[in-house]
């Protein structure tokens, strides 16, 4: 069952009107079998190994929560299981496999074994809430949860557990434990947020997903035109793919009482490549990765060149995180991430040059052109990146880099007869909404801004949107592309 | 203040009307303005009342219905036919199709054109109505709806279909889409003579005859198929039953179909139904237009040298 489909939709006002008729007791277990039954849905072996580490993180933070001298070995242990699944699911036939083409490179033939696991849906994301939530209970920054029920709720909630946030037991566990009582404004709130979720998902994501695929199936035999909306519309598509679903997680969230906490923040609209990273793409996991390893190595309290390695760590590590089943583990995910830390070193060694010619003419400070300069900049950094992400080898992304190269100064007579088709069109207008909304967004949330419009201001928004997601959405079971990391 | 359950219920009526009004327009521009031959909606538009011939079937007997030649064949035979033959029609779809047909009209006879694979997967069958395509160009009819229910409480239908159905989603939903494999067919029937490569051929045959042949589906599609032919007895109508010709390359690679040849003959002489086996006859590569549908050549030669002497002897029994 996946989170944009109307069997989901429908469960799910299900669901939450038999949360808020049943007992604040009984809401947990309700809970953890709703979760439990969504994740079942997807793959039932797999339920065994989350079920089986929920057991196994519950007595180790018992034991690392009292403080005695082997707490630092169980931390030790629990962070090296949930890295050893990782592995063994994702990486370990992939690096088997290049290991006998490294031997063939020197003349001998052997087959490594290789495990043929398939990779259980979400585990990156579980993994990761699990090792925090133990680095965490180590820190003493939480107490280890004596209510099993509550942890397996915490690691299993279903509208997270597919592709996060990243939710960290600090902000979530509370508020398991608080009475919650039924509040229109919320089920509003959630209710626009999952409207908007899946508006991106449906309407955008899954209409620029046949361009892209079909560019990068085979960028060879691909004309130049394609490779370039498809590198742009694969920009948009990851971007309204994940982002759709954190929305819907997080309205999903909102209409049980929990705030779950942002994933995005209208990242095309960074400045820098810093920013992006830094807080505005994917912000559970880059909070994950700085206070969990970029800190913890020292992060920029360091020497100038450790300072440099710990950035190009932190993003080579994410880069690899990334490698799943979507694109193919390959190591066009390496250069991705070591692309990102290399914008991050330009971002670095550069700040003082751009401090100092900020005090030398004051007057381009945020004005308006310069930003949009800056903007563009850092989408084409970004969506130049995002070819090695997408594309099903070092080799293709090459291709496809050097195709467009050569085929720039053609690019008015390519536009000239390009096929604008119905769907093109469409998909076009679509991402001009989309950016329309996040400059709006920039300054005051879309939906504040309606809340306090009246209702015939606000209420034909709401069925535009709702008509567009019936005319025009893709319907058909797209699954989203993080929920296969 | 209006109360929040004031409001909700508010916002929810006006978002029925403006649905109710969404649907109209795509019923009245999209259904009736471009039906791409969409069976439903050719039977609830039918002039005649009577027939016949209704000829039911899957995509080989498509082209009996291309352009002008089911004109061509009325002709030939002094006979009303009405071609309701499906691309990957199994006997469920046929079922659903005829019966609907049956709420507004007659036939004589029923001329079903079998195919072994739409006897071997639920792919053909129960699935086949999940078909979002099927329902695209379908207009609203409430005899129509009403077989869908029947058919949810017989497990032949699912109820997402008669949701759907009912709702008119699959025809809200990017209704501009519509691509018929009837039309795409069409298209072809005309082509020069076309050389389908080994590939196309092996593609052609595991999408038709996905997975191994499951026995038990088997007898229970068999089971179905002679439960429809009781069903059409039960109400005076004669049943026929030809399969119509494939290339010889083509026919061999189809699995086990002596032995569905074998099995059919024995049921349908049972159930005292004619079968006319013209797998291998008329069957010159030069007459497809791809891996195994007839162009208008191979039609036309079909006609005159087979199918229209088999319709006239029957017709004549009447």
């Amino acid at each position: 069952m996946l989170p944009n489909s109307l069997t989901f939709l429908v469960s799910l006002a299900g669901l939450v009107l038999a949360y808020y008729l049943f007992p604040h007791r009984f809401r947990w277990p309700l809970l953890l079998l709703a979760s439990y039954y969504f994740y079942v849905s997807w793959e039932p072996g797999p339920t065994l190994l989350l079920i089986g580490l929920t057991l196994i993180t519950y007595f180790m933070a018992l034991g690392i929560g009292k403080n005695t001298p082997r707490k630092k070995l169980l931390l030790v242990l629990g962070v090296l299981l949930n890295v050893s699944l990782q592995v063994l699911f994702k990486y370990f036939d992939f690096f088997m496999g290049e290991m006998e083409t490294l031997m063939r490179g020197f003349g001998l033939t052997l087959a490594f074994p290789k495990l043929g696991l398939p990779l259980p849906v979400g585990l990156s994301f579980y993994t990761f809430s699990i090792i925090s939530y133990l680095v965490d209970v180590y820190r003493g920054k939480v107490e280890p949860e004596r209510h099993i029920g509550r942890l397996a709720v915490y690691i299993a909630f279903f509208p997270k557990i597919l592709a996060g946030p990243i939710e960290r037991a600090v902000t979530f566990l509370p508020q398991l434990r608080e009475r919650i009582h039924f509040n229109p404004e919320r089920m509003i709130e959630g209710s626009q947020l999952i409207l908007w979720g899946l508006f991106k998902k449906v309407v955008i994501a899954d209409r620029l997903a046949p361009f892209v695929n079909a560019a990068f199936e085979n960028p060879t035999y691909t004309p130049t035109i394609q490779l370039i909306i498809a590198s742009y519309f694969f920009a948009f598509q990851i971007y309204c793919d994940f982002s759709g679903y954190t929305d819907i997680a997080r309205g999903t969230g909102k209409l049980f009482g929990f705030d779950i906490m942002e994933n995005f923040r209208r990242a095309y609209l960074s400045k820098s490549a810093a920013e992006f990273w830094g807080s505005r793409w994917h912000i559970s996991l880059a909070t994950w990765f700085r206070d969990y390893m970029y800190i913890p190595m020292g992060g920029s309290r360091v020497s100038h060149p450790r300072h440099y390695f710990n950035l190009m760590a932190v993003f080579i590590v994410s880069g690899w995180w990334h490698a799943g089943l979507g694109f193919g583990v390959n190591w066009a995910f390496l250069i991705w991430g070591g692309l990102n830390g290399f914008y991050q070193w330009v971002s670095v060694g550069t700040a003082g040059i751009w401090r100092k010619l900020a005090e030398l003419l004051p007057w381009i400070k945020d004005r308006g052109i310069v930003n949009v300069v800056r903007i563009l900049l850092t989408f084409h950094l970004i969506t130049f990146a995002w070819i090695f992400f997408r594309a099903n080898s070092i080799s293709d992304a090459w291709t496809v880099i050097t195709r467009i190269y050569k085929g720039w100064n053609l690019l008015p007579l390519m536009f000239e007869t390009y096929a604008y088709t119905p769907e093109f069109l469409i998909a076009i207008a679509s991402i001009i909404l989309l950016m329309i909304v996040e400059v709006l967004d920039e300054r005051l949330p879309m939906w504040e801004r309606l809340r306090t419009k009246p209702a015939f201001v606000r209420w034909p928004v709401y069925y535009a949107l709702i008509f567009i997601l019936l005319t025009l959405g893709k319907w058909g079971g797209e699954q989203f592309i993080y929920m296969q990391f | 203040m209006m109360k929040t359950w004031h409001r909700v219920v508010l916002f929810a009526f006006i978002g029925l009307l403006l649905y109710a009004a969404v649907f109209y327009s795509v019923e009245t521009r999209f259904v009736y303005g471009d039906p791409q031959e969409n069976r439903f909606f050719q039977i609830k538009t039918l002039e005649n009342s009577s027939y016949d011939y209704v000829i039911l079937g899957s995509s080989h007997a498509l082209p009996f219905d291309f352009e002008d030649m089911n004109e061509q064949l009325e002709q030939m035979t002094g006979s009303q036919i009405l071609n309701l033959a499906t691309a990957g029609g199994g006997i469920v779809l046929n079922r659903l199709l005829f019966e609907y047909f049956l709420k507004r009209h007659n036939t004589k006879n029923i001329l079903y054109v079998l195919d072994s694979f739409a006897l071997y997967s639920s792919e053909w069958n129960e699935n086949r109505l999940n078909d979002s395509q099927l329902l695209q160009r379908a207009p609203f009819d409430l005899a129509l709806a009403q077989l869908f229910f029947s058919y949810n409480f017989t497990g032949r239908a699912s109820l997402g279909v008669t949701l759907d159905y009912l709702s008119g989603f699959s025809k809200l939903n990017n209704p501009h889409t519509a691509n018929s494999t009837h039309v795409q067919m069409e298209k072809w029937f005309n082509r020069p003579p076309y050389k389908p490569s080994a590939s196309e051929r092996k593609e052609r045959i595991e999408r038709l005859y996905p997975g191994e042949i499951q026995p038990q589906a088997f007898d229970k599609y068999l089971t179905l198929f002679v439960d429809f032919i009781h069903f059409l007895k039960s109400q005076g109508i004669e049943v026929i039953v030809i399969k119509t010709p494939v290339p010889q390359v083509f026919y061999d690679m189809i699995p086990h179909e002596e032995e569905f040849n074998q099995r059919i003959s024995g049921v349908l002489a049972g159930e005292g139904v004619p079968f006319y086996n013209f797998s291998l006859v008329n069957n010159d590569p030069k007459l497809f237009f791809d891996t195994d549908h007839l162009n208008r050549t191979g039609v036309m030669q079909f006609f005159a040298d087979y199918f229209s002497p088999v319709l006239i002897e029957h017709r004549g029994n009447d």
